[in-house]
């Protein structure tokens, strides 16, 4: 059982300089909100996962704050996050901010990180406007350094199949059906399905899967926008973008 | 899919071609492998000093597709844009621009070796 112990951290309830500079960002607001659950909870493996995971990754966004508790208060808030931590690997949701290694500015493989969506399961995917020589290399990077990663490609995508408008395509249908060899999509002269017409597209329409299945399994997103001298809009990375962070 | 293994075999057969015909300035060199996946392929040619790559992606996100080539890890300058119809003619546009790309990687093994 992992008890947290009744009435710790006062501080927290009855400093108001502090909760008052809590309030002040969106992650300390979520922190005032759970804490009197956690705080108050005799055995944290009843919390929910969610709950305990928004504790755990809001504790951490706001440490500084939380770093003028006295020392005594904030040891034992640094256990109670490191107990809840504990309930959620035993849960095999795995480190609850493991998702926030990366921040905006941050570089992978000479790509700077424009976005991230913080995540829950200890994976990581990458997303850009370019996937050869861009997000490909930043995946490749990062499962260099041992990351569990993947990206909306072949390497990651093949063997799999989507569920779409009900039915079950896999990898190669989806990449046959974007060659439009039949001309079951309008093109232009040059062969480019027009843009009015990607998203009937499978890919199209597998690529929002994979948005959706990033965001339901607490995925952290990294965005890594536009390759240098590539400020091409593309239909595809717009509608990830939108749907990640809208 | 098929429409890669199309435009790779016209590549593979024009650029060892003209490596053949060139092989007195050039030197050697021999084809390495034809990779082709779902949605990009990996052609390489070398000898003994160095490696020909020519890369090409037809990923969504990689729209307007171009097919990359380098010499040692070091790009041309010249951008091959590859578009769909492009790899649906492999035997008339996707020949017509294999046989400048195979040209133009000769001129730039003889610009290496001046």
């Amino acid at each position: 059982m992992q008890s947290c112990g009744s009435g710790a951290l006062n501080t927290l309830i009855t400093n108001p300089i502090l909760t008052e500079r809590l309030k002040q960002t969106d992650e300390g607001k979520v922190f005032l909100e759970v804490w009197p659950t956690i705080s108050t909870t005799i055995d944290l493996a009843q919390i929910s996962t969610e709950l305990l995971t928004s504790f755990v990754k809001n504790s951490k966004s706001v440490s500084n704050v939380l770093s003028d508790l006295p020392e005594a208060e904030a040891k034992r808030l640094d256990d109670l996050i490191a107990k809840s931590d504990e309930v959620l690997v035993k849960r095999g949701v795995g480190a609850a901010y493991a998702g926030s290694v990366f921040k905006v500015g941050d570089n992978i493989a000479g790509k700077i990180i424009v976005q991230v969506k913080a995540g829950i399961n200890g994976k990581i995917a990458v997303i850009g406007r370019k996937m050869d020589g861009h997000v490909n290399e930043a995946i490749n990077s990062l499962q260099s350094q041992g990351k569990q990663v993947e990206a909306f490609n072949d390497v990651f995508q093949s063997g799999k199949s989507f569920n779409i408008d009900g039915a079950n395509y896999s990898w190669q249908e989806i990449v046959d059906d974007f060659g439009n060899i039949n001309g079951k999509y309008s093109t232009n002269s040059d062969g480019w399905i027009i843009d009015e017409e990607l998203p009937n597209t499978l890919m199209y329409k597998a690529n929002q899967k994979w948005v959706q299945k990033l965001l339901d399994d607490g995925y952290e997103i990294i965005d890594i926008g536009y390759p240098i001298n590539n400020n091409t809009p593309s239909v595809f990375y717009n509608m990830e973008l939108n749907v990640i962070f809208p | 899919m098929e429409y890669l293994f199309l435009f790779a075999e016209r590549v593979v057969a024009n650029l060892k071609s003209e490596l053949v015909s060139n092989k007195e300035s050039i030197g050697h060199y021999s084809f390495d492998k034809c990779l082709i996946y779902n949605s990009s392929l990996e052609i390489s040619f070398k000898n003994d000093m160095s490696v020909i790559r020519c890369n090409l992606s037809v990923h969504p996100l990689d729209m307007p597709w171009k097919l990359r080539v380098s010499i040692d890890d070091i790009s041309l300058d010249s951008e091959y844009e590859i578009f769909p119809n492009l790899l649906k003619s492999p035997n008339t546009l996707g020949n017509e621009l294999s046989n400048k790309l195979a040209k133009d990687i000769v001129i730039a093994l003889r610009g290496n070796i001046k």
